[in-house]
This record gives structure tokens, sequence and C-alpha cells, in this order.
């Protein structure tokens, strides 16, 4: 009989069977009625949003209340849901697994796609519009595709399975786990509603500078929220993993990094072609790409290929995630190739020494970036199809590759923002560059005068003081003319983000050098000494209920606040996580973790402490480029986009 | 095609207004000013007599292909450099380890590595032992199965090489001994290496005792287990 507990299933599969329909029909409506111009037919579109979104909600809420039920005869459930899981984790342990992490992906597209179609309702028989939602609707079919088929999260569970283990532990240790994929995915799928206008451009030919204002705020929204899954996505890995680092070119953490640094790109080449006109075909390849390396990312991350703390177990995914891959990059490339002779850019660079030449300077480093840490990330992967070898790229290349690359940035950062359009001369460069180079100048004699040594972080510091010049000149120049208003805007808020990107490179340089670290063995009441702080262990606390028993010690920093680093075993897999303790500050992280086994009745315990400077202002620089993004997106009282850089704004201009 | 040139000419008039804006501003001062309105100029005529069907216009960007082949050339020799040097930057991958990057491992995790391959890859669980030694000197499990795996490989090796790497095995088992006195492993590990390899089952009987006494993992247990027996014969005799 089928009870109540039972109906999440059929109601889910339901669901998004009538979503695959509405998604076919919408794309079917968008095409035959933008090609027979049938606006009787276009009007139809919206309503085929409306239904597969709301047949994705549907299907969400059906797989939630399964996991919330317990329904254990779904086997996604058995895989991932447990009886003894808090409600949090059970919450988000929808998202933990392959089948449920691509239903969350549907959710967010098909609300896209219906917000889309909301926003331009009135405009739907305009052809790039019509285009562009097909674009959207194929995307959405392809991945309730995938939900049907090889990562269907309502398929029927064995007979019997009463409990199941819980979402991995790593996946249940954090409060992280409910932000960072929701907010990473936003910036996956929010980068198909850029892509789809791409394809809606060079489907009606209409490559002029028109669809980038489309599309401009959505692909600045989905660059912020990446950029903020990723920052998250570092914070969780030094929270949880407890080996102290943000950052370990792991191949996931790749997957996301790679159409960041594309969407960087975009982002700043963007400007070039709505002011000048240029780097058409060059804007298309890089919102293709980085729309294509979303996919792509989803075929490392979810079909098995690798190994990795992210990587979700092996499924038949790939093929289908591939081919996806393939047909995007197909397409987008004969399309390209089939509109050539109307990409054709009626701007040439006048100077290398302008605007135009410092963006298209940081679009080939990001490209060049972007290749290499591909490369990287997928050359072992190749060996390993190709030859049945298993090779590693290590760290150690990511990091020789980082460091010059992040300089170069740095100092892009340092002179674009005061460079003009067109051309600059010396003089100009002199006049405007002279503040921020007294900058860069006290950076480099407050970081000796402090002690710092090193010739990279020593550059690094003086880079960020000359870069953080230049956009704080940028901010107050905008603030005098504007008053708070002058914080507003691509430009201005693009120096927010600047600002919040120099102080995570600042902070990675000074982690990365001047940590120390050392293991030690605590004896409870003897007071332990290093790097000038005191440790003592004062005891242990121990806590144990159905799902897990966590076993801390407890130690006393400095003679202050005690602080806990633990073992965690998870009953059900028998694994044991660590659960490192952090004393923060903003001039350095004192960051414990305790070695395995912890023998409570030896009154001993070996702790590993990490002294970190500059860590939390991570955290700070991420949380500014989130501003920054935020304050990107309002136009405020804003000038003409054919303005120039320093044209002051005239009063009673409407946004 | 007269679409284009109509859409680049107002591109051009475009550029020349912005270009005086930009002056007014003073981001581009007056020797650049005239250069770049000159150029504009002079193109924005070209097109407009083309248009008018007056003169050909010089095409706005020339299609320089050896320009463009430079590019490609470039472009594919970068690529085909960043591969190269990938490939010399990449290793042999060890199990648990993901494809590219690496979370720095702590001592506890480059053991569990070792721990895998102590049967498959003996040689490179040798390294890794030592790679935990060198973080910490007096870590017992480290010292334990390096010198366990040592007197398995001893046992291929004749003459010198073989008592120069059991002498060493039993001086690390000792010192494991010592500095955790409550680790089974070395005690039964040690009893193994003085009964099988070095023949003195006077000198396994205490070890082997203690081990057991200890509680060993049961892995460990069964090879204590399958000598115990033959030990106590060889001392009756």
């Amino acid at each position: 009989m089928l009870g109540v507990e039972g109906l999440a299933g059929p109601l889910g599969r339901a669901a998004l069977f009538v979503g695959l329909i509405g998604a076919f029909f919408g794309m079917i409506a968008a095409v035959t009625g933008t090609r027979n111009e049938d606006e009787k037919v276009l009007r139809l579109v919206p309503r085929f949003a409306t239904l597969s979104c709301v047949a994705a909600i549907s299907a969400f809420a059906a797989m939630e209340w399964a996991m919330i039920t317990r329904d254990f005869s779904l086997a996604y459930v058995q895989k991932v849901g447990s009886k003894s899981t808090p409600a949090l984790y059970n919450f988000t342990a929808v998202w933990s697994a392959l089948e449920g992490s691509i239903l969350l992906w549907l959710l967010i597209l098909t609300c896209l796609t219906s917000g889309i179609v909301f926003k331009y309702r009135t405009r739907i028989t305009d052809p790039m519009v019509g285009w562009a939602v097909a674009a959207m609707f194929f995307v959405g079919i392809f991945f309730f595709i995938l939900t049907l088929g090889p990562a269907n999260p309502f398929a029927v569970g064995a007979a019997g399975v009463l409990d199941g283990p819980g979402p991995n532990p790593l996946l249940q240790n954090h409060i992280l786990v409910v932000f960072h994929p929701p907010i990473l995915y936003l910036g996956y799928v929010g980068m198909t509603v850029p892509f789809a206008f791409a394809i809606g451009a060079l489907i009606t030919g209409r490559v002029g500078e028109g669809w980038l204002v489309e599309t401009r705020r959505w692909a600045l929204f989905s660059w912020g929220f990446l950029t903020l899954g990723i920052i998250l996505g570092s914070w969780w890995s030094y929270e949880v993993l407890g080996w102290s680092g943000v950052w370990a070119w792991d191949p996931v953490e790749n997957a996301s990094f790679i159409p960041w640094l594309t969407g960087t790109a975009y982002i700043h080449s963007v400007l070039v072609q709505e002011r000048r006109g240029m780097l058409r075909v060059w804007n298309l390849s890089l919102l293709v790409s980085t729309f294509s390396l979303t996919i792509l990312g989803t075929f490392l991350t979810r079909s098995g290929v690798l190994n990795s703390v992210h990587a979700f177990s092996d499924s038949n995914i790939g093929p289908y995630l591939l081919s996806f891959f393939a047909i995007i990059v197909v397409v987008s490339v004969v399309l390209i190739g089939w509109r050539g002779q109307k990409l054709h850019s009626p701007g040439t660079i006048d100077s290398p020494l302008s605007r135009e030449g410092a963006f298209l300077a940081n679009n080939v480093i990001f490209s060049v970036f972007a290749f290499v840490v591909l490369l990287g990330t997928v050359f072992p992967l190749i060996i390993e199809a190709l030859q049945n070898r298993q090779l590693v790229v290590g760290e150690p290349f990511f990091d020789k590759l980082a460091v010059p690359v992040g300089l170069t940035l740095l100092f892009l950062m340092c002179i674009a923002p005061v460079l003009p359009w067109r051309k600059a001369s010396g003089e100009l460069l002199a006049n405007r560059l002279f503040w921020p180079a007294w900058g860069g100048i006290g950076a480099l004699a407050l970081s000796v005068g402090i002690g710092a040594t090193g010739f990279a972080p020593l550059l690094t510091f003086a880079l960020g003081g000359f870069a953080g010049g230049a956009a704080l000149r940028q901010l107050v120049l905008a603030t005098r003319r504007q008053g708070l208003r002058g914080f507003v805007g691509r430009a201005n808020g693009g120096m927010v983000v600047h600002i919040g990107v120099i102080l995570i490179a600042v902070a990675l340089a000074a982690s990365n050098s001047y940590t120390h670290s050392q293991e030690m063995l605590l004896k409870q009441g003897v007071v332990a000494t290093f790097n000038g702080h005191t440790f003592e262990l004062t005891g242990f606390t121990t806590e144990s209920d159905a799902r897990r028993t966590v076993v801390a010690a407890v130690v006393r920093v400095d003679g202050g606040k005690s602080y806990t680093p633990a073992i965690t075993k998870f009953k059900s897999m028998g694994t044991n996580i660590g659960t490192p303790s952090v004393k923060s500050s903003f001039v350095n992280d004192i960051y414990l973790t305790v070695e395995p086994p912890i023998k409570v009745s030896s009154k001993t315990v070996k702790i590993k402490v990490f002294i970190k400077p500059m860590v939390m202002w991570l955290w700070i620089g991420g949380g500014l480029m989130g501003v920054g993004t935020l304050l990107s997106a309002f136009p405020g009282r804003r000038r003409k986009p054919t303005d120039a850089t320093s044209a002051p704004v005239p009063t009673g201009a409407v946004s | 095609m007269s679409d284009e040139l109509r859409h680049e000419q107002q591109f051009l008039l475009r550029s020349l207004r912005d270009l005086d804006n930009e002056r007014a501003a003073g981001d581009i001062d007056d020797a650049d000013y005239a250069a770049l309105r000159d150029g504009y100029i002079s193109r924005t005529a070209a097109i407009t007599r083309e248009l008018e069907g007056v003169g050909v216009a010089t095409p706005a960007v020339s299609r320089n292909w050896v320009r463009r082949m430079l590019v490609v050339v470039c472009v594919v020799a970068a690529g085909a450099g960043a591969g190269i040097w990938v490939a010399r930057q990449s290793g042999q991958r060890l199990p648990g380890q993901s494809s590219s990057g690496a979370i720095e491992q702590s001592s506890s995790g480059i053991l569990a590595s070792a721990r895998q391959l102590n049967f498959s890859d003996p040689g490179k669980a040798i390294e890794l032992y030592t790679q935990v030694l060198k973080l910490e000197p007096d870590n017992a499990e480290a010292l334990t199965y390096r010198s366990w795996i040592l007197a398995l490989t001893a046992r291929a090796a004749t003459g010198n090489v073989k008592q120069l790497a059991l002498i060493t095995a039993v001086k690390d088992l000792l010192r494991a001994q010592q500095v955790d006195e409550q680790y089974p492993d070395a005690h039964c590990f040690l009893g193994i290496v003085y009964f099988r390899f070095l023949n003195s089952a006077s000198l396994a009987k205490p070890q082997l005792d203690t081990c057991k006494a200890m509680n060993p993992p049961k892995e460990v247990q069964s090879f204590v287990d399958a000598i115990v027996t033959e030990v106590d014969r060889a001392l009756a005799k």
C-alpha cells in the first residue's frame, strides 16, 4: 500500500516528467514562435517556463520531504539519509551527493529561466530574447533528462532498508555546507543567462553591443555568486579539513576557479566592447568558455573520474555531461564562425598604454592562467585514459604559476584604474600615479619595518599598497564629485572589488610565507610554548550520541580563553574527522588540531599548532568583493557609457 | 557590406565626439588628441567616400595574415610549452591522492597512505615512513612499520646488505618500543624478525609474549599467532 511515506518518490518523478514536458514545449514554442514571428505562440512561452519552474520546485520539495521524513524507500535517501542526522544537515543532505546536487542545479536553472521570461515578457517577440529563452530551455531539458535518467534522485531503493549512513561526515560538520554549494551553484547556473543571450545574438546576427547591455547585470551577479561560493569553499576548507590551508588546487576547486577566471576576464573585456566596439569574438568566446567550463567542472566533480575531497562517487553521468559539453562548444564555434563577418570590430587599439590596452593584457593573463590550470587539472585524467598511468600534478606546479600571474595582475591593478581610454601620456600617468605609488612605497616600508622578508611577499605588499592607492584614488575622486553615490556604479563598485582582491592577495602572501607550525605533545597542567604563545592542556571533553562521538582536548591559549580541537568519530561510517579550533584576530590566527588517537586516560594529547598571519583579511577581502559586486550592479547617477574616464557627472542625470 | 560600413562610420563619428569629451576632461593631451583625431577623420572620410561610391576605402582593420599566422604559431607554441611543463611537473599518484594539487597531509595522513602501500609498493611506503620520521623523529608507528618492511625486503637480499638491513630494522624497532611503551606492534614485529630472520627463538619469545599481552590489532595478531607455536617448539628442543 502506498502510504504518505512513500509518496515523495512518485510525486517527485511525476514533477520531473512534467517539468521536462514544460521545458520541451517551451523551447519548441520559443523557436517556432520566433522563426514564424507568431506572437500567439510566443505568448505561451511564459506559461511553459512557469510550468517547468513549478515542477522543479515541486520535485525539490518532494526530495526535501523524503529526506525530512526519512523515506528510505528511495535509493537516494538510503545513500545520504539517516535517522540520526540532525535536522539542519538532513536538510542539506539533499545536495550532499550527485543526484540531489543535480536537482538543486535544475531548481536554480528553471527559476532563472522563469525570471528571464518574466523580465522580458513584454519583449518576448524580440527574436534575440526568443532565441535566448530557447537556449535556456535547451539547457533545462538536458538537466531534466539527467534527473530522470542517470542522476534520478527518486529512484526506488532496495526493500527493507530502515536507516542509512547519512551524508559524508565532512558535510555534516560545519554550517557552511548550508551556504557554500547553493551560492556556488547560483554562480555556475547564472552563467547560463549571458551564454543564452550570446547564442541569441549570434543566431539573430545582432552581435553589436545591445546584447551585452541586456546581460551585463546577470553576468555580474553570476560572477559575484561564483566569487562568494569559492571564498566560502575556502573558508569551509580552512574550518573543517584541519590542514590550515584555504586552497589546495584540488581538481574540484580548480573546476570552479577556471570559469571564474574566464568570467573575470569577460567582465573586464566587456567594457572594452561597450566602449570601443572591440573584442566581439573574444567576448563571445569568453562567455561560451565560461559556460562550457561550468559543464566541464560538473563533469569533473560528479562523473567519478577523479579523486578529491569533494568528488561524488562513481556514476554513469559522465558521458552525458561530456556530450553536452561537446554540443555547446561545437554549436557555439559554428555560430561564431557563421557570424564571422558581422563580428568584425570597427574599433582598434590606438595605443597599448590605454585602458583598453590594460584590459587586453588582463584578459591575456586571465586566459593563459585559466588554460594552464585547466591543463594541469585534466592532464592526469587524459594520461590515465590513454596510458592507464595514475599521475598527479602537484601543488608546487600551480603555486609556481600563481605567484607571477598574481603579481602581474596586481601590477595591472595599479595602473589600469588611472588609465584613460585610447591613449595615455607619460605626464598624465606620472600625475595620476603619484599618490598610489606612495601608497606602494609606504606599504613596503611598513612591511620591512615590522620584519617582513622575502622577495615575493614584499613585492606583493608593495604592489598591494600601490594598487590599493589607485583604487582609493578613484573612489575619493568619485565621492568628492557624487558623495556616497561615488561608491556605486561599475567603475566605483569595481574599485571596491579591487580592494577586496588586494586584501586577499596580501593575506595569502602573508599567510603562505610566514606561517609557523609545530607538533607538540601536551601534558595536562604543563604549559608549553611556541612562537611566543603558550598552550596548556586543561582537560578533555567527550560528547556522544547515536550519530557520533566527539572527543576534544581543552587547550588554554596564552593563559586566556580555552580552545577545543577535536576528533569526531561518525559511528555509521567509522570515520574519524578532525575538527580544528581557531583563535582568530586581525593580526594572526592560532589554529589548533589534534592528532589521533586521543588517549584521555594518559592525560596527554598531541596537537599541531599553526600560527598564520592575516588570515582574517582573506574573509574580509572576500566580503568586500561581494559588497563591491553589489555596488557595481547599481547604476546610481551614472555617466553615459561614452563619457570620459574623468568626466564629471551631470547633475540631475537619471540612472 | 554597406550596413557594415555605415556602422563603422557611425562608430568613428561617435569616437570623434567621445574624443572631444575625453580631451575636455583632461584624459587626452593635445598632441595625442590631434593624432587620434586625424586618424579617425581620415578613416571616416574614406568610408564616406566608399559609401558614396567615390572611391574604395581602406579596410578599417587590415587583414594582416602574416600577423595572424604569427599569433597562431605563438598560441600553439605556448600551448605545447605549457603541456610539456605540466608533463614535467607531474608525478606518480598515491592511493587516496587527488589528481591535482594536494591538501598538505599531516603525519597521520601520510601514515595512512604509507600503510596502504606496505605490500603493493614497499619502496614507496618506506619513503613515506621516512617522510613522517623527518617531521616526527619519534613516531613509533613509522619506526615500526618502516623496520618491518625493511626486514621483509631484506629477505631477498644477501650478505652484508641483508645483515645491515636487519640490524637497522632491529635497532629502529627497539627505538619504537622505547618511545612508546604501550605500542604492541613494535614488540610483535621484533619477535617475528628475531625468530624468522635471525633464527633466535629465545630473543623472540619475550617480545611475542609482550605483544600478545598488549592486545595488538587483528591483522598483526594473525602474524604472531602463526609463529608462537613454532617458537615454543624451538625453545623446547
